[in-house]
Order: structure tokens, then C-alpha cells, then sequence
């Protein structure tokens, strides 16, 4: 007999059909668990296994289990084909090709199910009854359950893969059944907020706008419940979509009912084509190639890369276009991100898109970046990675209209890919290069790089414009076609597709304006929306701006392409057949009408969502050309923004500088903090090159003006930006002196903020050690002001501690920095854990140690609850200092974890140690202990800029070296410490060990600028 | 001398939300003098927590600015990034 047809279902609750029908299956739970586990195991598994698995516990687990297969083989076995498999040590459930329906789903999709056709994708979902061995639970049997638990997901996680996966194919085609299949994904994952976007999505798609809006509101309540937050920016743009389709990007348009317009076929060239064919080849061999291409507009070097990206493409290289555009020099890495988009960026791992998610937002969560050279890694790695599996072409054309970023990327890149499979293919027009120095420098420098292949396109020759031709216009005449264009391929197809009889132009611009006059209707309306938008575009972005219905507009576009005006870009976008054409139609503009076409675009495009600014860019430069002061600044504000976090520092000031100008006709109060907010942007734009002095007075004079208005809050705010641009400029005196005077400004708005910011900035140029007369002269003002709010006296008092420490009165400062103490309890309590340290080193410099763990001991308490994070190493180290003073010897490696701690999280703190430690292992001898502190302190101080600290450990550390009779080194300690002084001085105590350093080193005292009057009296009235 | 930059994270949660733009200020204003700068802040939708990152020489650095502007905070600490590599 026959076997007949077996098949286990685990999808779902569990079945064993033959022939179809679903035999009864044993009544025991563990005997149907036993199934589904052999049925899903990829081996034989042992018996032990098998019964700690289900039979786990008292009685005689190996005679159940004994029990439990034999009940299986009358329901498994057939006569000639005998399934479960047994021997001393193993038992398993041997299986063919689908009889399970789990390993028949994952044979339909395969390895990835978003490749898998869709007819295979229906099979696959179809046999998904339920859960994965639904009902069976053993409660007991907790290993069971576990492996139970792990399973289910795994098969959930399949059946969503093939659900997504069929959403994806079936919604351009047959939404309907996309919606289906959406609605199935929910069922199985609730939670889950994409399936909700993609069911809105189709719902909007069909037209079906209430239920779309329903479905958001089902998911925002979920959200809400169950994870207490809102939705997505991308559901919000699917909602968006429902109520405004014009607004909404529409999908690629449905095949167009009359004939294309042919692409011209690929004549000539036979040299350059050569060339390009060893290009390919040299790259497939593993070296990056560079190609530039240049000519004339309209020799044909678009058709030419058209022709490189199909014969890569067919030696099996991926092909990354992107292109520059006249209008859009300001948009930062511009054609980089159309390359870039190309790209197959799902199959990118999770690091490689944080990394490029600050330039593509549709990646997800962006790693931060701190600078230009970081991003700039981030993308070169990305085509390194693309390129180890074939060889990877980034091709780019119009190069002349790059903008800056692009092309300081593009210099980057070429030389960081010099060892990759990698072809970087430019085509350029050399006559517009001078007007974009950028442009011209990174062409310059491709043209002069390794392994660079340059071809110069010159006419056609007769016999080839002939063949071009023939198969354009079959009847033009080529010989008048070519003496007209000279050989130029795109002139000679004008002069060929003109009307006959004469009366039609004579030179190319002549011709494409009167093949553009030549169009009528909707389609000639739809003209110069397309030539406004300077760019390719999807359809959706033009019906929009144009306001036209979706048939008309398609209709009319049908229209653009057969005639030659407009051709298919990308994926669903439209594009000039040429960028003459794009000119010719905007020139023939009139300069009202543009202003208005513009002034539309910008305002359609600013009703968009753009949560990462990346559209402002957009709105910003229509917004100028509309003449559309208001929209364009505040569009410049999130462009400039935007193009400042990419380090595109050229076109954020560019942007700014625009914005700048057209603000300057707003009345003062619009003005005055509009303009700050797009200078502190300049500012953050010129960090990377270290700050613009030239900023500097153009906010003071803001600043200046405000004061005189009387905008109080903008005075403050001015100061702040001021600050920054000090800061940039690495000016520490000049950022000093804003953020003080910033303080002043705000007395006249609010006396008690003024008090409050006036006490806190004393304490903070206090602990900085920064401009120490100006902070005791605020002290003494302070003191004036009579009582002051708590918090404004707490921090006073501390403050005025850290000067007294600062002078060398350290009695006066332990009293004083006691009292603050007290004071800050109420108010500032997160300030306890640093005040006792530092009255622990007061302690240890005054030699009472006994002081020390009272003050450590309270650290501990305190510290942790405030956030503190190196409050209880700290103490450590102080209780070790106090140890050593006390005359204990305490060994090296018992500070070497504590002084590590600190390295990483507070380097001000390890300075501290390093310096009381050292002192102490001076005076006990223990000389290179002292000096490899020493050493790490000086380091630290550095690097937290705290110039008392290291002076103090240099001098030190020049002591040391004189203990070990290194006179030489001693002295290069104490010339560095010199070096290193600030012109704000160090304290008291780090001026005094530095001078008797120099003394014992037998160095001249250098004349040392006197320090401030203690007192706080100004030091002119000295 | 440029000195090598960390990235800290600032944990806070508060019983009621605060005015951020002013808090920024505040705090930036000390960053700046520390040489250390605010990248961005993760809030939850009610205000009440927060998770902010800096770029600073050290947590400490951190802490001050925010004990200077007095504005508390739970935790600082050094963070490290680990990704799921595919």
C-alpha cells in the first residue's frame, strides 16, 4: 500500500492529517507536547532530554516516555514508512518535505520573505491557522515552556515577516488585499505601530478617509495604554495623507496610454566607450577609478553616463546616481543624498544607518556626530561595505552646480576608497565651473588623482548624427541638421523635431523655446510649476504646488513626456528631458509670474511635515525667490540649523546671510531676535574652523540695539549668543566677559534673577578660577544688594569661600565654605558632596586629617542621592591622603582603581588627588610614586583647564625631580609651568610651591603679575 | 590644545515639568564657560524625565554646570555605545 499523506500542523492548535482528513490524536497533553517538540526538532533527541523535558519529577519518567512514543506510532507510522525513530539513547519524528506545515511555510519564503514572490508569500500566510501549537500548555512543565515561549515567537515573527512582506507587494497593484493582509498583521500584533501606519496608509489609497482616521484613532489609544506615548511622525504623515491627497506624495503613476517618446539610442563613442569599459574592468580588479566627463551642454554627457550606469550595472556593479541642480547650491550634500538613496539601505546593518541617519532622517535614530570628518567616515564606510560584494559606481552628474559640502565629501571620499572596487563617474560642464570655486577645486583635484580617466566629448561626426537621427525623425534631413548644430546631439535632434518650413529659430535656445510655446493646455500650464521646482520631482510634490487633479495632471504629463519636454527620474519623479529646457521654460517666465510661482511652491512645501528639517531648505529658497521675507527667515532658521548639525558650514552661513538680509526690513522687534537666532546658528557654523571673529561685533551691535530698545530678554539673549561666538573663537577672556556683563543685562529686567545669576556666576568663575578680579568685584556688589533670596546668599557664601581658598586664606575659607554648607542644605542640597570635599583638602592642606572622615563619611550619605558619581571614590582617595598624613604607609595598588574611576568620570577630582597624594609621597620619600601621580594629575588639570592645579602639580613634580637629582627636568617643569600660566592667575598656594620650585631648581624668580587686592576693592583703586 | 571629548548622559526625573528652553539657557551658559556643549535631549511626553547628552572632557564637568545653574539631576556618567552589528 501506498504511504499516504502525512501532515503535521503546528501552526495553530495541534493536527496530524492523512490524506487531509485530522486523525484523532492521543488525549494526553504530554504525548500531543512530545509531538510538536520531535515534530520541530531539527535532530533525534536524547531520551534524558525528552524526560526532563515533560516527565520531570517523581515516578518512572523513562517507562512515560516509553508509554508516550508507542502512542504515537499508530498515529505517525505507516506500514512502509515508519516515522518515529527510536533507539536506546535517542528518539526523533523523522519527517519529508512538506509534512510540516512550519517548515513548509519557511521553504515558500525562503531565507528573506521580502524577496519571495507573492504568490509563494499567499501560500506561506495561508497556512498560519493560529499560534504556534495554540492551547497546548503544561504548567508544570516549565522547561517545556520555555522552549514552548521561544518557538511561538520565532514563528510569530515569520508570519509577521510574511505579512509585511505582502503588504509591500500587493499595495501598489491590489490594495484591497494589501488592507486584508494589513488587518491580519494587527490581529496578530496589536502593539505593533507599523502594521496601524500601513493599514491608514491603504485606507487612504482607497479613498476610505473616515475608516483610515478611525484606524489612528484606535492606534493612538493603544499607544496611549499601553505604552503611554503618542504616534509616530510616520503615522502622522499616513493621517496627514488621508486628509489632504495632493499634499501627500502620490506612488509611481499608472502606465501611460499613449507611446513614449523614444530615448535617443546610444550612437558614436565608440573611444569613449572604450575607455569606459577599461574603467570597469580596473575597478572590478579592486582600484578605485575616477571618470570625469566634460563638454558642451548637449554633447551628450548625461547619455554617455546613462550608457556607463547600464554596462556596470550588467558586469554585475551597483550603480549610485545623484545629480547637482543650478537652482540649489545651497542645499547641503545634495547629490550625495540622491546617491545615496539609491542605495540598498535595508540591507545596511544597524550601526552603518544610525551613522547616516543625520542625512537621511528616514534611517531612524542618528548616532550622535561631532564633527565633519566623522559623517564623512560614516558614508565612505557605507560604499566600502556596498563595494565588498561587487564593484560600486557613484556616479554624479552636472557637477559644476555642487555645493560645497558635496563636493568636500566627494575630495574625502576619493582618496579614502583608493583601495576599493569603486568608480567615481562625473560629468561637468569646465565653462560654468569658475563660478563655484568649490566645484572647481574638487573637479581639480579628481581630475589630477590616481587612476583617472578624463574624456572630453566632442561633436558627433556627420554618419553618426545620421544614425542618431534615423532613428529620431526619420524624416529629417541629417546634413542640415548637422551643419545647423555642428555636431551637437541635442541641437541636431531640436533642428530635426522642429516643425518643417522654416520660420523655426536658428540656434538651440531659439528651438527649445519654441517646442515648449508649442504645447497647449494643462500640460503648458503645468510648465512653469515644473521649471519653478528647479529640480526633479516626484508628481505628488507637483500636483500639489500646481493644484491640479491627479488625472489631469497625469494626462498632462503623458503629454510633457511623448513631446520630449519631460522625462521619468528615479522611481517616481519627473525630470526635464534636459536642464536647456528647464531654463529656457523659467526664462520665459515674467519676473512677477515667478515671484508668484515661487511664493506657491514655498507654501505648499511648508505645509508638509518636516520633522528633521530637511525640507526647509526647500521652502527657504523658493521663499526668497517669491519674495516672501517672513517664510523665508523662518524656513532659513531650521535650513541653517539643519545644514549647521551636517557641517555644511558654507551654506548654513549662506543661508543665514540671506536670511539676514531679507530680515533687515523687519520692524526691530521681529528683527532684533530673529537676527540673533541666525547669528548664534552662524556661529554654531564656523566651530568647525575655528569660530568667525567677524561675528563678534555684528551681535554686539544687535546686542547694543536691544539695550537701547529696551528689550530686556534680548539684551540676555544677545550675551548668551555673544558668549558662544567667544567661545568659537576660542576667546576664554571674551567668553568670560559676555556671560558676566550677559548677567548685568538681566539687572534691569529682574533684580532678583539678576541677584541669583550674579551669586551663581560668582561661584562658577570662582571654581573655574576665571577672571577672579571681576568675580570678587561682583561679590562685594552682591554683598550690597542688602538680603538676598536663599539660594542667591547659599551660593554667594560658597563662592566667596572658593576666593578665600583661592587667596591662601584657608582658615577664612573653611569657615566661610562651613556656613555655605549650612545654606545650601535647604536650597541647593546637590551642592553638600562637593563642599565637603573641598573642605576635606582644606583640612589636609591645614594638616588635620582627624576632619578628613567626618567630611568623607557624610560624602558617602550625600552624594550618591544627588546624583554625585564619584562622590564615594573621592572619599577614598581622601581618607587614603589622610592615612598618609596621619603617617600610614598606603600601598599603590590600593589607589590604582579609585584613581582609574576618576580618570573617566571627573578629571578636576583626580587633579585633586593627585596633587594632595603627591605632596604627601614628597615628604615621605617615596619619590616615583610622587612623580607617576604627579604626572597623571598634570594631565587631568590640562585637561579640565584648571591652571592651579597644573602649576601646582608642576611644581611638584619639579621638586620630585630635583629629589632624584634631575636638575634639568626640574627646571622644564617649572619653564612649562610658566608657559601654562594663565593670565588670570592660578592660587595663591600653586604661585608660592611654583616659586620655591624655581628657587630650589636655581632658576631667576620671574617678576609674577601681582594677584587682585583680597579684598574685592577694585585693583585701580590700589 | 583640543582635548579628547566624551559623550555624558544626564538622567532627571521630577515631579513636574519645567520650562526647557530656560532651563537650556541656564545650563549653557556654564557649559559654555566649561568648555563642554548640550547635543540633545530625550523628553517623555508629560516633561517629567529627561535624558540629555553632552559633550564634555568628563561627567563632572557636566554635574557643575548643572549644580552652577542649579538645576538637579538623578545621575551623569561616561556612556559607551554598543550596537547590534548584523
Amino acid at each position: 500500500m501506498q504511504a499516504s499523506k502525512l501532515r503535521i500542523s503546528v501552526l495553530g492548535d495541534l493536527q496530524v492529517l492523512r490524506d487531509g482528513r485530522p486523525l484523532a490524536l492521543p488525549p494526553s497533553r504530554k504525548a500531543r507536547a512530545l509531538v510538536g517538540y520531535l515534530a520541530l526538532a531539527p535532530r533525534p533527541q536524547p531520551r534524558q532530554k525528552l524526560c526532563d523535558l515533560l516527565w520531570d519529577g517523581p515516578g518512572d519518567p523513562r517507562a512515560a516516555l516509553r508509554w508516550g512514543l508507542a502512542k504515537l506510532r499508530p498515529l505517525l507510522d505507516d506500514e512502509d514508512r515508519v516515522r518515529v525513530v527510536a533507539d536506546k539513547e535517542t528518539a526523533a519524528i523523522a519527517l519529508a518535505e512538506g509534512e510540516l506545515d512550519l517548515a513548509a511555510a519557511r521553504a515558500l519564503v525562503g531565507p528573506r520573505p521580502a524577496a519571495a514572490p507573492v504568490d509563494a508569500l499567499r501560500r506561506a500566510a495561508e497556512l498560519f491557522r493560529g499560534e504556534l501549537l495554540e492551547g497546548l500548555e503544561l504548567a508544570d512543565c516549565f522547561r517545556f515552556h520555555e522552549w514552548c515561549a521561544g518557538e511561538r515567537e520565532a514563528a510569530r515573527s515569520l508570519r509577521l515577516a510574511i505579512l509585511d512582506a505582502l503588504v509591500a507587494a500587493l499595495e501598489p497593484e491590489n490594495p484591497e488585499e494589501a488592507l486584508a493582509r494589513g488587518r491580519e498583521r494587527i490581529a496578530v500584533d496589536p502593539l505593533a505601530e507599523r502594521g496601524h501606519v500601513a493599514v491608514v496608509r491603504l485606507l487612504g489609497r482607497l479613498r476610505r478617509r473616515r475608516d483610515g482616521l478611525e484606524q489612528y484613532e484606535a492606534c493612538r489609544r493603544i499607544l496611549e495604554s499601553a505604552f503611554g506615548t503618542r504616534p509616530s511622525a510616520e503615522m502622522e504623515r499616513a493621517r496627514l495623507a488621508l486628509s489632504s491627497p495632493a499634499a501627500a506624495e502620490l506612488r509611481s503613476p499608472p502606465p501611460p496610454v499613449a507611446p513614449r517618446a523614444p530615448l535617443p539610442h546610444f550612437v558614436g563613442r565608440a573611444r569613449e566607450l572604450a575607455a569606459a569599459d577599461v574603467v570597469i574592468a580596473a575597478a572590478a580588479a579592486g582600484r578605485r577609478q575616477v571618470l570625469v566627463v566634460s563638454g558642451e551642454p548637449g554633447i551628450g554627457k548625461s547619455r554617455l553616463l546613462d550608457e556607463l550606469d547600464l554596462r556596470i550595472r550588467r558586469a554585475g556593479g551597483l550603480v549610485l546616481r545623484g545629480r547637482a541642480f543650478e537652482g540649489e547650491t545651497l542645499r547641503p550634500y545634495g547629490a550625495w543624498l540622491d546617491a545615496l538613496r539609491g542605495a540598498p539601505l535595508g540591507e545596511l546593518s544597524e550601526l552603518q544607518r544610525s551613522e547616516l541617519a543625520p542625512l537621511l532622517p528616514e534611517l531612524g535614530a542618528p548616532a550622535p556626530t561631532t564633527d565633519q570628518g566623522r559623517l564623512f567616515d560614516a558614508v565612505v564606510r557605507v560604499f566600502a561595505a556596498l563595494s565588498r560584494r561587487g564593484p560600486v559606481a557613484l556616479v554624479l552628474d552636472d557637477v559644476q552646480w555642487l555645493d560645497e559640502a558635496s563636493a568636500s565629501l566627494l575630495q574625502v571620499a576619493v582618496r579614502a576608497l583608493e583601495a576599493e572596487p569603486v568608480i567615481v563617474a562625473c560629468a561637468v560642464r569646465p565653462g560654468e565651473l569658475a563660478d563655484n570655486p568649490a566645484a572647481l577645486r574638487a573637479v581639480r583635484l579628481l581630475s589630477r588623482a590616481e587612476r583617472v580617466t578624463r574624456i572630453d566629448l566632442e561633436a558627433l561626426s556627420r554618419a553618426e548624427l545620421r544614425d542618431l537621427l534615423g532613428g529620431l525623425a526619420p524624416g529629417a534631413d541629417p546634413d542640415s541638421a548637422w551643419e545647423a548644430s555642428e555636431g551637437n546631439p541635442l541641437f541636431a535632434i531640436e533642428v530635426a523635431r522642429a516643425p518643417p518650413g522654416g520660420g523655426g529659430s536658428a540656434s538651440l535656445d531659439g528651438l527649445i523655446v519654441d517646442r515648449l510655446a508649442s504645447v497647449s493646455g494643462r500640460a503648458r500650464d503645468l510648465i512653469p510649476w515644473a521649471a519653478a521646482l528647479g529640480r526633479s520631482f516626484p508628481s505628488g510634490r507637483l500636483a500639489g504646488v500646481a493644484g491640479m487633479p491627479a488625472a489631469e495632471l497625469l494626462a498632462a504629463l503623458d503629454e510633457l513626456e511623448r513631446r520630449g519636454i519631460l522625462r521619468p527620474s528615479g522611481e517616481d519623479g519627473w525630470d526635464f528631458a534636459h536642464d536647456l529646457f528647464r531654463r529656457a521654460a523659467y526664462q520665459a517666465l515674467s519676473e512677477p509670474r515667478r515671484r508668484l510661482v515661487h511664493r506657491e511652491i514655498a507654501h505648499a512645501l511648508a505645509a508638509l511635515p518636516d520633522p528633521d528639517g530637511a525640507l526647509a531648505c526647500d521652502v527657504a529658497h523658493h521663499a526668497a525667490l517669491g519674495d516672501d521675507a517672513a517664510l523665508c527667515v523662518q524656513a532659513s532658521l531650521s535650513a541653517g540649523a539643519r545644514a549647521a548639525r551636517l557641517f555644511a558650514s558654507a551654506e548654513a552661513r549662506e543661508i543665514v546671510e540671506r536670511a539676514l538680509r531679507l530680515a533687515a526690513s523687519f520692524p526691530p522687534a521681529r528683527r532684533i531676535p530673529v537676527s540673533l537666532a541666525l547669528l548664534r546658528i552662524a556661529v554654531d557654523a564656523s566651530r568647525t574652523s575655528g569660530g568667525d571673529p567677524a561675528l563678534v561685533p555684528r551681535i554686539g551691535a544687535l546686542v547694543e540695539e536691544a539695550r537701547r530698545e529696551g528689550f530686556g530678554p534680548e539684551v540676555a539673549a544677545g550675551y548668551a549668543v555673544l558668549a558662544l561666538a567667544h567661545w568659537a573663537n576660542r576667546d576664554d577672556a571674551g567668553t568670560v566677559e559676555a556671560t558676566a556683563v550677559g548677567g548685568d543685562a538681566l539687572r534691569d529686567v529682574s533684580p532678583q534673577e539678576a541677584a541669583l545669576e550674579t551669586a551663581e556666576l560668582v561661584g562658577c568663575l570662582a571654581a573655574l578660577e576665571r577672571d577672579l578680579p571681576r568675580a570678587r568685584t561682583l561679590a562685594a556688589e552682591a554683598r550690597r544688594l542688602g538680603a538676598l533670596p536663599p539660594r542667591a546668599a547659599a551660593n554667594l557664601t560658597v563662592g566667596e569661600g572658593l576666593l578665600a581658598a583661592i587667596d591662601g586664606r584657608a582658615e577664612e575659607a573653611a569657615a566661610l565654605l562651613e556656613r555655605g554648607l549650612r545654606d545650601c542644605r535647604d536650597v541647593l542640597p546637590w551642592e553638600e558632596s562637593q563642599l565637603l570635599a573641598r573642605l576635606a583638602l582644606i583640612d589636609l592642606e591645614l594638616g588635620r586629617p582627624e576632619r578628613v572622615l567626618e567630611r568623607t563619611a557624610r560624602m558617602r550619605e550625600t552624594g550618591p542621592r544627588f546624583g554625585d558619581g564619584s562622590a564615594g571614590v573621592f572619599a577614598n582617595l581622601l581618607e587614603a591622603a589622610a592615612r598618609q598624613r596621619r603617617g600610614e604607609d598606603v600601598p599603590e595598588e590600593e589607589l590604582a582603581a579609585d584613581l582609574a574611576a576618576l580618570e573617566v568620570d571627573s578629571k578636576l577630582r583626580l587633579a585633586q588627588a593627585a596633587c594632595a597624594l603627591g605632596e604627601l609621597d614628597l615628604a615621605a620619600g617615596r619619590i616615583e610614586r610622587a612623580r607617576r601621580l604627579l604626572l597623571r594629575g598634570c594631565a587631568a588639570a590640562d585637561a579640565v583647564a584648571r591652571p592651579s592645579l597644573a602649576v601646582t602639580a608642576r611644581a611638584l613634580l619639579a621638586r620630585a625631580e630635583l629629589a632624584r637629582g634631575d636638575r634639568h627636568a626640574a627646571r622644564e617643569h617649572v619653564e612649562a609651568a610658566r608657559r601654562a600660566m594663565h593670565p588670570l592667575l592660578p592660587t595663591a598656594r600653586a604661585v608660592r610651591l611654583l616659586r620655591e620650585a624655581a628657587a630650589a631648581a636655581g632658576l631667576a624668580a620671574t617678576p609674577l603679575r601681582e594677584r587682585g587686592p583680597p579684598s574685592g576693592e577694585p585693583a585701580a583703586a590700589r | 590644545m583640543p582635548q579628547p571629548m566624551q559623550v555624558i548622559l544626564v538622567e532627571h526625573d521630577r515631579p513636574a515639568p519645567v520650562d526647557q528652553e530656560e532651563v537650556r539657557r541656564r545650563i549653557e551658559r556654564c557649559l559654555t564657560l566649561r568648555n563642554a556643549r548640550w547635543m540633545r535631549s530625550y523628553y517623555t511626553g508629560d516633561g517629567r524625565r529627561s535624558i540629555c547628552q553632552f559633550e564634555a572632557p568628563d561627567a563632572e564637568t557636566v554635574r557643575e554646570a548643572f549644580r552652577a545653574a542649579g538645576h538637579p539631576f538623578d545621575r551623569a556618567w561616561v556612556a559607551q555605545m554598543w550596537w547590534r552589528e548584523e
